[in-house]
């Protein structure tokens, strides 16, 4: 028996309940979407912060014939002490000394801290642990604390030379010679991670 | 009147929004399948791209670093080459590590540049470079040293600034001028650099400091970058020792 009405009800049940299937998918789409939230919009978010970082780092590692870059003075120069952002400026964890002369805090604040970009700045080198060459923990030089899970690093590698850490150079006392009977002294490699607060 | 019950009417207009609102949902599925893809591939390749750049500027500093200090040393060409690849291999050991913390593997070779000539006097110091070329602008006071190995027609040094002078290289030889200007800075150029090869050292100071530009040799130098995604191999010459 062909009942028209009963078929009529079941397609007007599926059609139904798919509008509120997608009312409610939409509704938790809106409700949960944030900048920081995974997807499409956020890896768009993500992509900037990384051309952001490696443009600040690449600006920093420039160099001429004879010269260091900035960034190489400001490896040489750091003291190795962690720094914070107090609101000011980059200030000694702990401490009230600031993070004067470095090229690297004065890009930072004109760059990020302007945008409200949360970041951090580690040290990661080489050291001899019993004749074995391996890497060192991340050494922080600038913190703000766990980043967000969509958090971004960039990293730049540099290498030191016996002639760069005498007189006064190497200040922080933690990159050592890896290699006392050639001129190579230690690579290091500065990881910048920024996330969106 | 009452109202006239038409069920081929409702199951038109049923159909149609069924229909209406399968084509939304096919459409936004197929919008964001391609941004998806799109957005997969413009992010995957940039990472690459500057560990590259960076890979390339280590090297080069690093290849320079052991030139320089090779040849510091002294002795012959065989005691600066063993020192030179005593400093990359212990480079290359060492730099493998750190990128194998990015889940990357990294290898550099080199060429034994005492078996091969000085380089041209082209910009980039090989045979097909540009000859015609700028060595540095701006410069106050110089003091130049040209070492000519290699001969072939007609090399000049070019001086200019408000005036130009030409300094014409005849022969092989070592050639020396120490140039100085109070208020009109001059650029120093290379004419014709294809038709002579050798050495060059400049000093002197140029936009308020200290500068040097110095070359002796090319040295081709492959580095070998891989990833879960790429597998790159480069060679690229590099100047030492500036």
């Amino acid at each position: 028996m062909l009942d028209e009405k009963a078929q009529l009800h079941t397609l007007e049940g599926v059609s139904a309940a798919t509008l509120i299937l997608l009312v409610i998918i939409y509704a938790i789409d809106a409700t949960s979407m944030t900048p920081l939230t995974s997807s499409t919009s956020n890896a768009h978010v993500q992509s900037e912060l990384v051309a952001l970082g490696q443009d600040i780092l690449n600006t920093l590692d420039y160099e001429e014939p004879g010269y260091n870059s900035k960034l190489k003075n400001d490896i040489l120069n750091w003291d190795g002490n962690q720094y914070i952002w107090n609101g000011y400026d980059y200030i000694l964890d702990g401490g009230t000394n600031y993070l004067n002369n470095s090229n690297l805090s004065s890009i930072l604040k004109k760059t990020l801290i302007s945008q409200g970009i949360a970041h951090k700045v580690e040290i990661v080198y080489l050291i001899n642990s019993s004749n074995n060459i391996i890497t060192s923990a991340p050494d922080k030089m600038i913190d703000a604390g766990i980043p967000s899970n969509n958090a971004v690093i960039v990293s730049r590698k540099i290498v030191l030379q016996d002639t760069d850490c005498t007189g006064g150079g190497c200040n922080s006392g933690k990159y050592l010679d890896i290699d006392p009977s050639t001129n190579l002294y230690n690579i290091v490699d500065i990881k910048l991670i920024l996330w969106r607060t | 009147m009452g109202i006239i019950q038409n069920n081929d009417a409702q199951f038109m207009l049923l159909a149609g929004f069924i229909i209406a609102i399968g084509l939304v949902i096919t459409t936004v599925m197929f919008s964001s399948i391609i941004f998806e893809e799109n957005m997969a591939i413009g992010g995957g390749s940039d990472p690459s791209k500057n560990e590259l750049v960076n890979l390339i500027h280590i090297t080069k500093d690093e290849t320079r670093a052991a030139y320089n200090n090779s040849t510091a040393s002294g002795g012959g060409n065989t005691a600066k080459f063993n020192n030179f690849s005593k400093q990359m291999q212990y480079f290359n050991g060492n730099l493998s590590k750190m990128y194998a913390l990015h889940g990357e593997t990294v290898n550099i070779s080199w060429e034994n540049w005492t078996n091969k000539g000085y380089a041209n006097l082209t910009d980039n110091g090989t045979a097909n470079g540009v000859s015609n070329w700028t060595v540095i602008e701006n410069v106050k006071n110089s003091n130049i040293t040209v070492d000519v190995i290699y001969f072939n027609g007609a090399f000049q040094i070019r001086l200019k600034n408000s005036t130009e002078k030409l300094i014409n290289i005849t022969s092989t030889g070592t050639f020396s001028f120490i140039n100085s200007t109070a208020n009109d800075p001059y650029s120093i150029a290379f004419v014709n650099g294809a038709n002579a090869s050798g050495r060059f050292n400049m000093t002197g100071n140029a936009s308020g400091k200290q500068f040097i530009r110095a070359r002796d040799y090319v040295i081709n130098t492959t580095m070998t970058f891989s990833s879960n995604r790429i597998k790159t191999i480069l060679t690229i010459p590099f100047s030492v020792p500036w």
